[in-house]
């Protein structure tokens, strides 16, 4: 090749180099132009969230308020001894609060659903009876010329599942059904319940002789302000309850024919408890009632900033369980109080001002580890419980408070407080046992019952002490696994939720953290022995 | 101060460079030598056992240098060095290798050397060993020095194996203190950012330190392979271009990069992920960066007038690197503009430090800025 043509190759080399490295550099920048745009998108769409999600919060507290005292006092108001016609406005009082009350835990339920901040709020229920629950409820509803036929077998053992999000899936869709059938029949059943591995799968049918969907309506039933019913609702029920039926692992189908009445089938998923129930009397009613009235000797303290809540709340004590609280109106003033007095239990708001509840709860936590501090919440959402946990509440009510909700928290402190039976710590878990026993049974069968734990928890323990030196994590997965169902079928829910963690760190071969929790675990288990 | 630049591509020119600067210069007292971990370090640190100035040295994945008579440059794969003579009683360094992974233990012992060191101290640290918990190493040191500053030695991506050295001495998982006497030495630190969280907070639900278990309940893998799609093979460059922004409890904000995959699904984070805290996955904010990196040098010279530093010394992390490519050097172009072009000399790094109050001092996908200047 002659110089020349050299030349003109290194050339045109040099020209393709260029372009080359042009055509590198604008991808480059592009790339970056890319990311300047996704930030930019990005901001804007943070300062949209942002907004919506303080108008939600803000509105939420606002409306939520107003409305609790509204209920409250309607509730106080109906125990003064009312004429016929003075009770059926109240009635009709109560009726509409209650439904604004029901649309705004829809909105904000929906709001939620789609950030996936909805947590399930798990207890042993029986699953029977909730269901039965459920029927009744909207047994009013339905059109005198509707057959309601309720069709739910007795299950003999305990379902651990979110009661208010079960009885809200099928308080949803037997409204549903009541609205829409204006002759014929409904039929709700319990159509089966399998164990699958751990699991109960549980498969219910609501049926109606309603008009049916339309096809075009059927596809879009599940979404959001999709009803069936322009007029009437919210369009929101099925689509929650759709959404909390998924979060428990399972769906809801529909089958509707036009002209012929429509099929709802919901598949969830719970867990079983291992104890099964025998005996049940009838006598635990009446039990509750006759401790309703024993709560007079216990210091109460209500932290609220709303006035109107606070005065209910004093009264409802009051009323209800004859215990006059003591106030605090932020957290502030909370903390000092609960520095000068002694307490027994606190309920206490989350949002106020000066303090809120979470940071209230910190700072009595740095001196005062052992009072239970109960959240009083307008809404169980996992960040919010999250926060409270971490800020060292106990327990969580979502508001409106309810008398029976209170009931239960002062039932678990004078169980752990009583007035003079059990003098000594050793005792407590042991009577706390017999406790929830005895709201089924009678005392020699809750008796019978702890023998044959304890023979279980001594197992366990002596399992995860010899699992423990050689690291064997999946013994100490099923000790976990197998003390846990011990621990919650007495009862002991908090130990029995730490023996869970517990077993999910074994199942994630964690030793570091067993090693972390283990003393202090085995230790407040063999309490029970002592 | 007077200082010498050098750039070279093999340990013998490095050191005739070296002897030329002391025959027809000046006679350094501590000197800066960054390189890629391709030389051979040993030889490297035989052949500067000869000199009785202070060696700052740590393997890189990128060599970063600048002045008045070079320009600005970014190299690869080269040995890059800055001789200075500032105040020889101003500085003290110590070399320490951690063992039985007591890395707390290790920042206790160094901070409570330095801060004995002189009765106002700060501190350059760089850290070795790509097991080395910074985090860890960081909350030691907290308690005893106020002002702390550095970075996590590099392996060009390599990720088999980081080092930092002195004057006869290697450490392959430990850290390099250079204790600075602060009534001699003025210094002033920035620390940029250029990573925005996007998409829904979740929380941490179980995590031990840098290992992270489950986010809002789920294996943390989900977590990423939702948004990315994140096999075990793509880490850890995946994990360094889209961190985790972590919301510590006390408010503030931190980068987190992944660097591995375990089989059950669990994330180990370049730094601690505490359990309850928020986070969100993120990504880079585009040659917004570039600005970042500049607003933040000049927050930390707002009350500082007229200030001219004899040295700058710059940490980014690889992620900037990456992420810029060719416009990488804009970057560095801005902050020796905006420190009025005062020598400087760095490396892009695996993980940066930087004190700032109370707050957490470990990061991931930022830019340290640190000006030294003698007192007069």
């Amino acid at each position: 090749m002659k110089k020349k043509e050299l030349k003109l190759k290194v050339r045109e080399l040099e020209e393709t180099l260029e372009s080359l490295e042009s055509k590198y550099l604008d991808l480059e920048k592009d790339k970056l132009t890319v990311y300047n745009l996704l930030y930019r998108v990005n901001e804007e769409l943070d300062d949209a969230l942002a907004n919506k999600q303080t108008f939600i919060a803000s509105m939420s507290h606002e409306l939520r308020s107003p409305l609790t005292a509204v209920i409250g006092n309607s509730a106080l108001l109906a125990q003064t001894g009312l004429n016929q016609q003075q009770a059926r406005y109240l009635e009709q009082l109560n009726s509409s609060a209650d439904f604004l009350m029901a649309l705004l835990a829809d909105l904000l339920d929906v709001s939620k659903l789609k950030e996936s901040k909805i947590e399930l709020y798990v207890q042993e229920t029986h699953l029977d009876k909730l269901l039965l629950n459920c029927a009744s409820i909207v047994e009013s509803k339905i059109a005198k010329d509707v057959e309601f036929s309720v069709s739910i077998p007795s299950v003999p053992y305990y379902a651990f599942l979110d009661k208010k999000r079960v009885q809200q899936i099928f308080i949803n869709i037997l409204t549903n059904a009541a609205k829409f059938t204006k002759s014929g029949k409904i039929e709700f059943s319990l159509i089966e319940i399998n164990q699958v591995k751990e699991k109960l799968e549980v498969i219910v049918e609501v049926k109606d002789t309603g008009p049916g969907i339309a096809d075009e309506i059927k596809e879009t039933l599940f979404e959001p302000f999709a009803s069936t019913d322009v007029e009437e609702g919210t369009g929101l029920g099925l689509y929650i309850s759709h959404e909390l039926a998924t979060l428990m692992g399972g769906e809801i189908t529909v089958n509707s024919k036009e002209g012929e009445g429509t099929c709802f089938r919901v598949t969830f998923y719970c867990e079983k408890s291992a104890l099964k129930m025998r005996n049940l009397t009838q006598n635990s009613t009446n039990k509750s009632m006759e401790k309703q009235k024993n709560y007079g000797h216990l210091s109460v303290l209500i932290v609220e900033d709303i006035i109107v809540n606070r005065e209910f709340l004093k009264e409802m004590f009051k009323v209800f369980f004859s215990v006059e609280v003591d106030i605090a109106e932020n957290g502030k003033i909370a903390v000092e109080k609960v520095r000068k007095n002694s307490y027994d239990i606190i309920f206490m708001d989350m949002s106020m001002p000066v303090l809120d509840g979470v940071e209230a709860t910190k700072q009595i936590r740095t001196f005062s580890k052992e009072v239970p501090i109960v959240c009083m919440s307008a809404n169980v959402y996992r960040e919010d419980k999250h926060e409270a946990q971490m800020a060292g509440m106990n327990d969580f009510i979502e508001k409106p408070l309810e008398p029976k909700d209170i009931e239960g928290r002062l039932a678990q402190v004078t169980s752990v407080k009583p007035s003079g039976i059990f003098t000594n710590k050793e005792n407590v878990l042991r009577q706390l046992a017999l406790d929830h026993f005895k709201e089924h049974f009678d005392e020699a069968t809750g008796l019978s019952f702890i023998e044959m734990a304890e023979k279980g928890l001594v197992k366990s323990i002596k399992a995860i002490e010899e699992y423990l030196p050689t690291q064997n994590m999946k013994g100490l997965r099923d000790s976990f696994h197998a003390i846990k169902g011990i621990l919650a079928n007495l009862g002991l829910g908090e130990l029995a939720q730490k023996a869970g963690i517990l077993q999910d760190y074994a199942k994630d071969k964690d030793f570091e953290n067993i090693e972390k929790r283990i003393e202090l675990f085995l230790s407040k288990v063999k309490e029970f022995f002592n | 101060m007077k200082h010498n630049l050098i750039n070279t591509f093999s340990i013998e020119d490095l050191i005739k460079e070296i002897d030329y600067n002391i025959e027809k210069s000046f006679t350094p007292t501590l000197a800066f030598v960054y390189l890629s971990v391709e030389y051979d370090i040993k030889y490297l640190v035989r052949k500067l056992e000869k000199y009785t100035f202070i060696i700052v040295g740590s393997t890189t994945v990128g060599e970063i240098y600048a002045n008045d008579t070079l320009g600005v440059h970014i190299e690869e794969k080269s040995i890059t060095c800055m001789l200075t003579n500032l105040d020889q009683l101003a500085f003290k360094i110590k070399l320490e290798e951690t063992k039985n992974n007591l890395f707390l233990e290790c920042g206790k012992k160094i901070g409570k050397w330095v801060s004995k060191s002189f009765s106002n101290s700060g501190l350059l640290t760089i850290t070795s060993g790509l097991n080395f918990n910074n985090e860890s190493y960081i909350n030691g040191l907290q308690p005893n020095i106020e002002c702390f500053f550095g970075a996590v030695a590099g392996d060009d991506r390599h990720f088999k194996g980081t080092y930092v050295f002195s004057n006869n001495k290697i450490v392959e998982n430990g850290v390099l203190a250079l204790a600075i006497d602060r009534d001699k030495i003025d210094i002033v630190t920035a620390r940029g950012f250029g990573w925005s969280g996007i998409g829904t907070q979740r929380i941490v639900t179980k995590s031990n330190e840098n290992l992270v278990y489950s986010i809002d309940d789920k294996p943390a893998l989900d977590f990423y392979k939702d948004y990315l799609n994140i096999k075990i093979e793509d880490m850890p460059n995946m994990g360094a271009d889209y961190p985790i922004e972590v919301l510590l409890k006390n408010g503030q904000i931190v980068y987190r990069a992944a660097i591995k995959i375990n089989e059950d699904g669990s994330l180990l984070f370049a730094g601690h992920v505490p359990e309850g805290s928020k986070v969100r996955i993120s990504a880079p904010i585009g040659q917004l960066v570039v600005d970042e990196v500049k607003m933040s040098i000049e927050e930390s010279m707002i009350d500082k007038k007229d200030y001219t530093a004899d040295l700058v010394l710059v940490f980014p992390c690889a992620a900037h690197k990456a992420l810029l490519g060719s416009f990488s050097i804009d970057e560095i172009e801005a902050v020796y503009k905006t420190t009025n072009n005062s020598p400087l000399i760095g490396f892009y790094a695996y993980g940066e430090i930087a004190s700032s109050g109370e707050s957490n001092a470990f990061h991931n996908e930022t830019f340290v800025t640190v000006q030294l200047r003698e007192k007069k």
